[in-house]
């Protein structure tokens, strides 16, 4: 490889020169060492004393052992300015603001979609009466996948799981009359692509209603390992190209509409595809810096560009882990910002991160258990930091979430902020010698794997060449065969199961042919009344684009306006690019 | 005299275009590789596509794996291609992943004789020899 | 109707059935293959081997499309490894090949290699006779890629290409244990990787090492980006040019003939080393090895005990067997 250093190679060289203060007294280490020695040998028993370690096994767990007790022992070199530090100050271990839950509690979000634009566009209005402060707006499949409403891919799936939006028309519909200037909007773009082509027309609709962009608040997902890792598709282009995509969405958010969070990086989806928390904030991380230095290199200010740089996380089961954990890539990332890209702003070194929690660590037998499991999910990311929290309902796992389980997962959060007053101290559970000395090994896991993610070429490459993805399908097989054989406990399936278990229904959006029907004759008339050969031209500009390597949302952007639709342009980076299909089990 | 193999059973997985879950399908296919299956993986793929595959192929058994929907309506489609194609009575249809229960018996009217909602390994695959010994018998 | 008829007609179903029976060593998927026999050696064999990750399959999908703007049929035969420990395989190259299966005049069929090594599957052959019988101008073998030597493919195939990509280091492992004598075309894909044309040099001064015949072909080297389409224009160039010059130097009726000759013997064995391993049937064997064991014989005279034994086998299986 190059003679460049790796991020891990420098952040070891750093703390190699830093001067520390140990908090221990080493003669009162000494004496506990020789304490704990006695006690361990006599108190302790004897099985206890074999198995001191174990290493618990839990769904899309890390596998990090455990001792029976932790003590100063555990971390001798323990220096609190250094490790730890105060709350909104470097390392940021504690948190990124002072006063962390007591300043600004953590955003609840509301999830929603499907229907027709038109019945969207009053959900959002009966949502925003209700005292909604932001707006998450789902795409339906169709949409997500990048086909319009005619493909014959679609058929079927049109407005099932969210709103279809092929074209501008659609987004005006969407938000008419809605104050996108004062309310936050997420659309839920998760790749790059789909931001690409989707956002433009977002903003095109602002334009036209007379909105400057940079007035518009909210959010776009816009991450290529959603795009080229864990989704599955019918088509791919290739990861490399997908990376670009993604990068030159953030340039061009980044300069055109400053409010606009423009990208938040996974996190969540690649989780609960099925993968350790460690592999998670590792891919995310990988992910972040190699965008970065792309940023870099196209001769961007690093402060500039990290300002609204966000992660998103997956809370699980395994309780001190998720606590942690996001401890550990916070104080990881302030590091990675400092030594490794010199930021100087404060803004940049902050992991800022939304959570949800793990479906896939909730299950469909006795569903009512997994109001217990989502509530410790996000109690363990409450007390580990988290900007915001989407807390996913009891039914999530099996079916589109019902009323009731949507309030009970608004009530969850509402209860830990209300009564359990965990949010009255920031970081409550530092100091812990147990938590201290899990965060140091996290960190220590996630700056591993980031680093053999670049010894092995950069995440770009290590997704391009099926890496990443068989990784990810051996811990698949793996944690299969672990719940198979009991290994991994799961209550209610293998593991204290009822005897009359009953399943509850599954339930899903019906399918409503006439918005179907809808969507198409809006299509077949757009493409009636709009300029084709503008339309043509914008997209043959696209691909010109692609191929020369000019920022493409300039060029969707045009697309949008001359009304191409999202299948249009989903093809021209296609015929662009060229088509890519992942090294599956090689 | 040529020894005869025991038959291998042969299983096409695939799922509908715009399915973004795959982590089942994958599951299945090396549940069904170590019980010793030849499983052809085309991931996402049109109806009228995954026929002429499975034709190519010439598999005993057809397997969707569904998360996000649709299956009715691109299940039909694949029945009826299958039937175009003169291979629906000779190939064993599986559908599995997460769908509304109600939908069951439209889905074995449709043909689908294997439909899980969750399943062991042990039980796709003795259902699958079960199906396939079926219909070789009847053939 | 036979399958043989109905694939004559141009019948894929039974087409793919045939093949199926050849894997399961059915018997009368034998008898089927003797009625088709007269009607191979049509087709044009393209064999594509190369290290795993080297890009064949998405190489493979480019040719399809350019044979196919040609107006030639093809037909693919992918392989893939069967898992020593549960005869279990997964079959996943054609992914990268789906666009082509709306397309009638492309048959893409894979192949578990149950238990053969060398890089093809036990039916390979069997089914390269079955699509050339059905038809088809143009047949692609790709091997299995495991990255060991694949010299199978050079028997059955008229052009071999070898795909390498620059980043593999054991390129040239590989080639010093022999696959660089027996590829027509070289290939470099993903030739955007620095070391391309490293490589591209490495390979030039090892093929000019090498002593030619006046009349050999010489091998060429073609750099392509499959993922673009790029180059690929340019390797089936070189490939009809390849096949030109085996026509016209007569190397193709050799090469032809060898390969008769080679599926014959390998028939012949076949049939042999199935007949001998019937001979373990009942207490025979046992009994044989019970007296190794006590010393009261010796495999030298168990072996002629054993070919008396199969030779009565043998003149009553001709006796008896409708011909």
């Amino acid at each position: 490889m190059n003679a460049e250093k790796t991020t891990k190679e420098i952040l070891e060289g750093r703390s190699a020169q830093q001067e520390r203060t140990p908090l221990y007294d080493p003669e009162a280490l000494k004496k506990i060492a020789e304490e704990f020695e006695r006690w361990k040998n006599t108190e302790v028993p004897e099985q206890d004393r074999r198995n001191w370690k174990v290493t618990p096994q839990t769904i899309v767990g890390s596998e990090i052992p455990r001792e029976l007790l932790y003590t100063p022992l555990n971390n001798p070199e323990f220096d609190y300015e250094e490790d730890l530090g105060f709350s909104g100050k470097e390392p940021y271990t504690r948190g990124i603001h002072p006063n962390m839950y007591r300043g600004r509690t953590f955003t609840i979000r509301q999830l929603f979609g499907a229907g027709s634009p038109e019945q969207c566009n009053k959900k959002i209005k009966m949502l925003l009466e209700h005292g909604a402060t932001g707006i998450n707006c789902i795409l339906d499949l169709a949409t997500i996948q990048m086909f319009d409403s005619d493909e014959p891919e679609a058929k079927g799936q049109v407005a099932t799981v969210g709103v279809p939006i092929d074209c501008v028309e659609d987004m005006e519909v969407i938000y008419k009359d809605i104050p996108i200037d004062k309310i936050s909007t997420s659309i839920v773009t998760h790749y790059p692509r789909n931001t690409a082509i989707l956002f433009p027309m977002y903003l095109v609709m602002a334009k036209r209603r007379g909105i400057p962009w940079d007035k518009l608040p909210g959010s776009v997902q816009n991450d290529f390992i959603m795009e080229s890792l864990v989704r599955s598709a019918c088509e791919y282009i290739p990861p490399e190209d997908d990376f670009r995509i993604q990068c030159d969405n953030i340039e061009f958010i980044r300069k055109n509409v400053p409010q606009w969070n423009y990208v938040t990086l996974n996190g969540f989806n690649l989780r609960e595809w099925g993968t350790s928390g460690v592999t998670e904030m590792a891919v995310a991380v990988a992910n972040a810096i190699e965008t970065l230095k792309e940023m870099t290199r196209r001769g961007h200010d690093i402060d500039w560009m990290a300002e609204r740089l966000a992660f998103f996380w997956s809370p699980a089961n395994d309780f001190f882990e998720e606590v942690a954990r996001i401890r550990a890539v916070r104080r990881l990332w302030y590091k990675i910002m400092k030594y490794r890209f010199g930021a100087k702003k404060p803004r940049s070194m902050w992991m800022r991160c939304h959570v949800q929690t793990s479906g896939v660590s909730l299950t469909r037998e006795e569903p009512t258990n997994n109001i217990v499991r989502a509530a410790y999910h996000a109690l363990a990311a409450i007390l580990g930091g988290a900007q915001s929290l989407h807390v996913d309902s009891f039914d999530e796992a099996y079916t589109v979430p019902s009323k009731e389980g949507s309030i009970l997962s608004v009530r969850t959060q509402q209860i830990i902020e209300a009564e359990t007053q965990v949010t009255q101290v920031v970081d409550p559970l530092g100091g812990s010698f147990f938590v201290e000395a899990l965060t140091n090994d996290i960190e220590k896991r996630i700056l591993d794997e980031v680093d053999e993610i670049e010894r092995r070429g950069g995440i770009v490459k290590v997704v391009t060449s099926g890496w990443l993805h068989n990784k990810v399908l051996r811990h698949i097989e793996r944690e299969q065969k672990m719940i198979a054989n009991g290994e991994i406990k799961v209550v209610g399936r293998n593991y204290f199961r009822a005897p009359d278990l009953k399943m509850p229904d599954v339930w899903v959006h019906e399918y409503d042919e006439n918005i179907a029907r809808q969507m198409r004759d809006k299509l077949a008339r757009l493409r009636q009344r709009r300029d084709n050969e503008k339309a043509s031209s914008c997209l043959e500009a696209l691909k010109e684009a692609c191929k020369r390597g000019d920022n493409v949302m300039e060029y969707t952007l045009e697309c949008a306006k001359a009304d191409v639709t999202e299948g249009e342009m989903r093809r021209a980076f296609v015929e662009a690019f060229g088509s890519w299909k992942p090294p599956i089990y090689r | 005299m040529a020894q005869q193999q025991r038959k291998k059973i042969k299983v096409l997985l695939a799922q509908f275009p715009l399915e973004t879950h795959s982590r089942g399908m994958f599951t299945v296919a090396g549940q069904l590789r170590d019980a010793g299956m030849e499983v052809v993986l085309i991931g996402n793929e049109l109806p009228e596509r995954i026929i002429e595959t499975a034709v190519q192929e010439d598999v005993d058994v057809i397997g969707i794996s569904t998360y996000c929907g649709g299956e009715l309506a691109m299940g039909s489609d694949l029945l009826k291609a299958a039937e175009e194609r003169g291979i629906k009575d000779s190939t064993v249809f599986l559908l599995g992943g997460i769908f509304p229960p109600k939908d069951i018996p439209k889905l074995k009217e449709l043909g689908f004789s294997g439909i899980f909602l969750s399943a062991t390994k042990e039980e796709i695959v003795a259902c699958i020899e079960k199906a396939v010994a079926e219909k070789r018998r009847s053939s | 109707m036979g399958l043989a008829s109905k694939i004559l007609e141009g019948d894929i179903v039974a087409a793919a059935k045939l093949i199926s029976g050849i894997q399961d060593e059915a018997l009368n998927a034998l008898e089927e293959m003797g009625n088709l026999y007269p009607y191979t050696g049509k087709a044009y064999i393209i064999g594509v081997t190369g290290s795993p990750g080297a890009g064949k399959s998405t190489l493979v999908d480019n040719l399809i499309s350019l044979f196919r703007k040609k107006n030639m049929t093809v037909a693919v035969i992918a392989t893939d490894p069967t898992s020593a420990f549960t005869g279990g395989a997964i079959l996943g190259d054609r992914v990268r090949m789906q666009k082509h299966s709306a397309d009638k005049d492309v048959f893409i069929r894979s192949l578990a290699t149950r238990g053969w090594v060398g890089g093809l599957a036990k039916a390979t052959i069997g089914a390269i006779h079955v699509m050339d019988a059905i038809g088809k101008d143009i047949i692609l073998v790709e091997t299995v890629g495991s990255g060991q030597i694949e010299i199978d493919i050079t028997k059955a195939a008229d052009t071999t290409l070898l795909v390498l990509t620059p980043s593999a280091g054991d390129e040239i492992q590989m080639m010093k244990a022999g696959i660089l004598e027996a590829a027509d075309i070289f290939v470099i894909n993903k030739a955007d990787i620095e070391g391309a044309d490293i490589l591209k040099t490495d390979l030039e001064v090892m093929l000019a090492m090498k002593t030619h015949l006046q009349n050999d072909w010489q091998p060429s080297i073609v750099l392509t980006e499959a993922i673009h389409s790029k180059g690929t224009e340019e390797l089936v160039e070189k490939i009809l040019r390849h096949r030109e010059f085996l026509i016209s130097s007569g190397e193709l009726e050799k090469r032809q003939k060898e390969r008769v000759k080679l599926e014959l013997m390998d028939t012949l064995e076949s049939f042999l080393r199935n007949f001998i391993h019937g001979i373990d049937k009942g207490n025979y064997l046992e009994k044989l090895v019970d007296n190794l064991l006590q010393g009261k014989t010796n495999p030298h005279s168990a072996t002629l005990e054993i070919t008396n034994r199969l030779a009565k086998d043998l003149r009553q299986l001709q006796g008896g067997r409708k011909e």
